[in-house]
């Protein structure tokens, strides 16, 4: 207890220095809670982006080998109707596991008015499921403004009308039809898509402007088209679909959901693979977008740990000057090095656990103050604003807590190590305290 | 020097004109006579080891054609039709014909603008490259450039028998001036224009020149002169 | 003998220069002995203090501590050889300024496990009174004299109960007649407690007052 109490008191013989470290430790700690608020926010985004907006769910299944392949040759790749109803046995086994799955097929074409056209690439979808996708908790929690409100509130148009398509507002202009939709007159809304079908034949569907989306990125905002999963199919004459998506209860079952899957379908003798959202071909986007924002996070960490470390071995090196004569003292009467470190090491945490309190308080506000003044921004690559969230979570948290502990106890370490070793005479006879 | 001048611009025009009546006469044998033609269309493909067929009833006049797809069942009843240098696209499930691109792969290596007559001499701006003699015939060989780009190839290098006026071999460039495609022609048809039989085109082969396994050979089956209704080009009777 | 001292030797390295401060010195000290070490500056006194506290280590020789050899033992042992076993007083007192006069007192005795906080209690108390000081218990050493301060030193060396006390020079920085108080003070605890006490000074007042005089020049006993 007697070490507590003197380090304590330590702490106030230069109250100036022990509140400047402490801003230091303080500051760093509300920067590092506030990059993992940033990055964690990120996180849980593109997670339920690329899961439910992106339809790839949180498994995917596709024929072997089939993710790039599919697009150079669609015939060879496609999940036939057999093999689908393979499937459909399998994932009735792991109903319990499952929350629903979505069929989807994607293809390339043209989008024609009569007057205009312009390439697209599509995404089919199972009307029901896009609608489910698009109203889901996880979306309406993480993503709220990555998705317009009228693709939300109509996404149940594709069930009541599977000839509609929604396109974006890039698209819609370079065909000449600018949203809303509703202004055209049924002739108007007329469009055709124009594609090749598997067997390499022109081919062409009827459909009508309907709905408007937006896909989040600049560069694919010109191409996008979303088109029910009949319509596409009988654009490219197939029954067939390009993968299955699997949308879980439980995200963290990912992994034994997976592991179940590829062993079910080995017994089944279907050459599928699976993957997760997170693999880093299906999920490149998030793999990588994620892998970037991580680095960018682990430069600022270290140059935070960096100014902290600095900051601890500074201070705690200025007070084991002043302080030669008093530790000699200390080692003379019998103190050994292991309580002279355990010392300024108590000295240093006393001071640490008060500045990240601190720093937690002030982060949590200007986490807060951040949330409120509902700060929009336009990321690179990215079409339209989304809203600066900042989230923090306990255990992330404590977790830096801990980190920034560590930092400090190494620091003092480093600074006191030398001292330790040094002749008691020669300390006895500095001069200072 | 001006005589030079008026001797070689005489030159040049005489080339130029002989060009252009050596390119009018092959197009008579590739569709390009009389008041209709019509005749059986089909193309056998092979490509990336795969083969296909596809069957079409042609009928043309003029710039115009019609060509109706016959085969395989799952094509049945698809219409393709052509005015002057524009094409159309239409099945009965589509409301409304779609425009398309007469460079558009139709199958295999043969395009959409290849199923119909050819009036090079109406599209093409000819010159004439050199002469060539291939199995102790003369050949005329053509560099032809389109005069615009809607048309199926921008540059074609074609080579016309100087005997038979027949083009037996055209060479399809793209813009850098490479052949991606190459056609060989047969002749073993015949129709009658103004009274007199003709021969006519019985056979197009055409192989990809980068993968020469890759080849589509379309085959002219019983073309006969026809008096064709021009209602029958009219898009707009396509619409449901 | 409570010290043995035996062909002590220790070299220093000012620089390039190599400083002999002791030359093959030996020396004992029997328990309860009140002894003074006496020389010139530079003849090595402090150096011999340093290496029978266990301060720093000889370059040869040995320094037998109550029967132990303090040569071969490591820096933690050392440690408690001088927590149990010595008390020290310095010429500068070097108090913890932000520790009272009770807990300055107590500070060798926190190490020990085999002590209880009752016993400390006491015998801090015990310390702290036997210098005259029990009523300055809760006070800080910023506010007492410089005379009060040497005092709470020599409690704070007493309160482990050792067998030696080591003083540099413990009236240096003190006035004639507080010198003579502290001196006193030390005659008392050598007489009432047993304690052997070796000093160094230049005191004359302290030296003529001692039991026995080690007269020490260029790192040898004369």
């Amino acid at each position: 207890m007697w070490s507590w109490i003197l380090a304590y008191r330590n702490l106030g013989r230069n109250k100036r220095r022990s509140l400047a470290t402490g801003l230091a430790i303080g500051a760093g700690f509300v920067g590092l809670l506030l990059i993992s608020a940033y990055l964690y926010r990120a996180q849980l985004a593109l997670q339920a982006s690329t899961v439910y907006l992106n339809n790839k769910g949180h498994l995917a299944l596709f024929k072997k080998d089939s993710i790039f392949e599919f697009t150079y040759r669609p015939s060879r790749y496609i999940i036939t109707l057999d093999e689908q109803n393979k499937i459909a046995e399998i994932l009735k086994d792991l109903d319990a596991d499952i929350e629903f799955t979505g069929r989807y097929l994607t293809g390339t074409g043209l989008i024609n008015n009569q007057t205009k056209s312009t390439p697209f690439i599509a995404t089919a979808v199972e009307p029901e499921v896009y609608n489910r996708t698009l109203n889901h908790s996880e979306v309406n929690t993480w993503t709220p403004d990555w998705v317009f409100p009228e693709t939300v509130a109509h996404a149940g148009k594709f069930i009541e009308n599977p000839k509609l398509v929604s396109i974006t507002e890039s698209m819609a202009i370079l065909i000449g039809k600018e949203p809303p939709f509703s202004k055209y007159n049924e002739d108007e809304r007329n469009i055709q898509l124009i594609g090749k079908t598997f067997y390499g034949d022109l081919n062409a569907v009827d459909s009508e402007l309907g709905l408007r989306h937006t896909t989040g990125m600049a560069l694919a905002e010109d191409t996008s088209l979303v088109v029910s999963l009949s319509q596409l199919q009988a654009l490219y004459a197939t029954d067939g679909i390009q993968y299955w998506a699997i949308f879980l209860k439980d995200a963290s079952n990912i992994k034994r959901v997976q592991k179940e899957l590829q062993k079910k379908i080995k017994e089944k003798n279907i050459n599928i693979d699976v993957y997760p959202y997170y693999d880093d071909e299906w999920g490149a986007y998030y793999v990588g977008s994620l892998g970037f924002l991580f680095v960018i996070a682990c430069f600022f960490v270290v140059l935070i740990c960096g100014a902290v470390v600095l900051s601890v071995v500074n201070t705690t090196t200025l007070g084991i000057f002043e302080r030669h004569k008093e530790i000699g003292t200390l080692r003379a009467t019998g103190f050994p090095p292991r309580a002279i470190y355990s010392l300024f090491w108590k000295e240093n945490l006393i001071l640490s656990l008060i500045a990240l309190s601190a720093g937690y308080i002030c982060a949590e506000w200007i986490a807060s103050a951040v949330n409120a003044a509902n700060i929009k921004f336009q990321p690179p690559g990215t079409q339209g604003d989304i809203r600066f969230v900042l989230i923090t979570k306990i255990q992330i948290t404590l977790a830096l807590g801990f980190i920034v502990l560590l930092i400090n106890f190494i620091s003092t370490m480093i600074a006191v190590r030398r001292t330790t070793k040094a002749n008691i005479v020669n300390l006895l006879s500095a001069s200072g305290g | 020097m001006k005589t030079l001048l008026l001797f070689l611009i005489a030159t040049f025009t005489l080339r130029a004109e002989t060009a252009l009546d050596l390119l009018k006469e092959s197009d008579r044998a590739r569709g390009a006579v009389g008041d209709g033609l019509s005749w059986n269309l089909t193309i056998d493909t092979e490509e990336d080891g795969e083969a296909s067929a596809r069957e079409f009833d042609v009928k043309v006049k003029d710039a115009d054609a019609y060509v109706e797809a016959t085969g395989p069942a799952r094509n049945k009843g698809e219409v393709y039709i052509f005015n002057d240098r524009n094409m159309w696209f239409y099945k009965p499930t589509l409301k409304k014909p779609v425009a398309i691109s007469a460079r558009q792969k139709l199958t295999g290596q043969a395009a959409n603008g290849d199923i119909a007559s050819t009036n090079y001499s109406r599209d093409y701006e000819p010159t004439i490259e050199k002469t060539e003699e291939i199995n102790k015939e003369k050949f005329f060989v053509l560099m032809l450039k389109a005069k615009t780009n809607t048309l199926t190839y921008d540059k074609i290098r074609y080579w016309i028998s100087a005997k038979t006026k027949l083009a037996m071999k055209a060479e399809f460039l793209n813009l850098q001036g490479k052949a991606f495609k190459i056609g060989e022609l047969s002749y073993k048809n015949s129709v009658k224009d103004e009274g007199k039989s003709i021969p006519f085109v019985s056979e197009l082969k055409i192989t990809d020149a980068k993968f020469p396994k890759n080849v589509s050979i379309i085959r002219y089956k019983n073309p006969k002169a026809e008096k064709v209704s021009t209602s029958i080009f009219n898009v707009n009777n396509l619409s449901r | 003998m409570i010290v043995e001292v035996k062909n002590l030797y220790k070299t220093y390295e000012l620089g390039e220069t190599k400083i002999e401060a002791l030359r093959g010195l030996n020396l004992s000290l029997a328990a309860g002995e009140f002894t003074a070490l006496i020389g010139a500056s530079g003849s090595g006194k402090s150096t011999l203090l340093n290496l029978i506290g266990c301060l720093d280590r000889p370059d040869q020789g040995e320094v037998v501590i109550a029967g132990q050899n303090t040569s071969t033992l490591t820096e933690d042992q050392l440690s408690e050889i001088r927590n149990l076993r010595i008390g020290y007083i310095f010429q500068a007192f070097n108090l913890v300024p932000v520790l009272s006069v009770f807990e300055n007192v107590e500070l060798p005795l926190v190490l020990r496990a085999d002590v209880t906080p009752a016993q400390r209690k006491e015998r801090v108390l015990r310390a702290l009174d036997d210098v005259g000081l029990s009523t300055f218990v809760n006070h800080w050493p910023n506010k007492l004299s410089g005379g009060q301060r040497q005092r709470v030193a020599i409690a704070r060396a007493l309160v482990t109960e050792p067998s030696l006390i080591l003083a540099d020079e413990p009236t240096a920085n003190l006035d004639s007649k507080t010198a003579h108080m502290i001196i006193d003070l030390l005659l008392e605890m050598n007489k009432k407690r047993n304690v052997t006490f070796l000093f160094c000074s230049h005191d004359e007042k302290l030296i003529n007052r001692v039991q026995k005089i080690i007269r020490i020049s260029d790192g040898k006993l004369i």
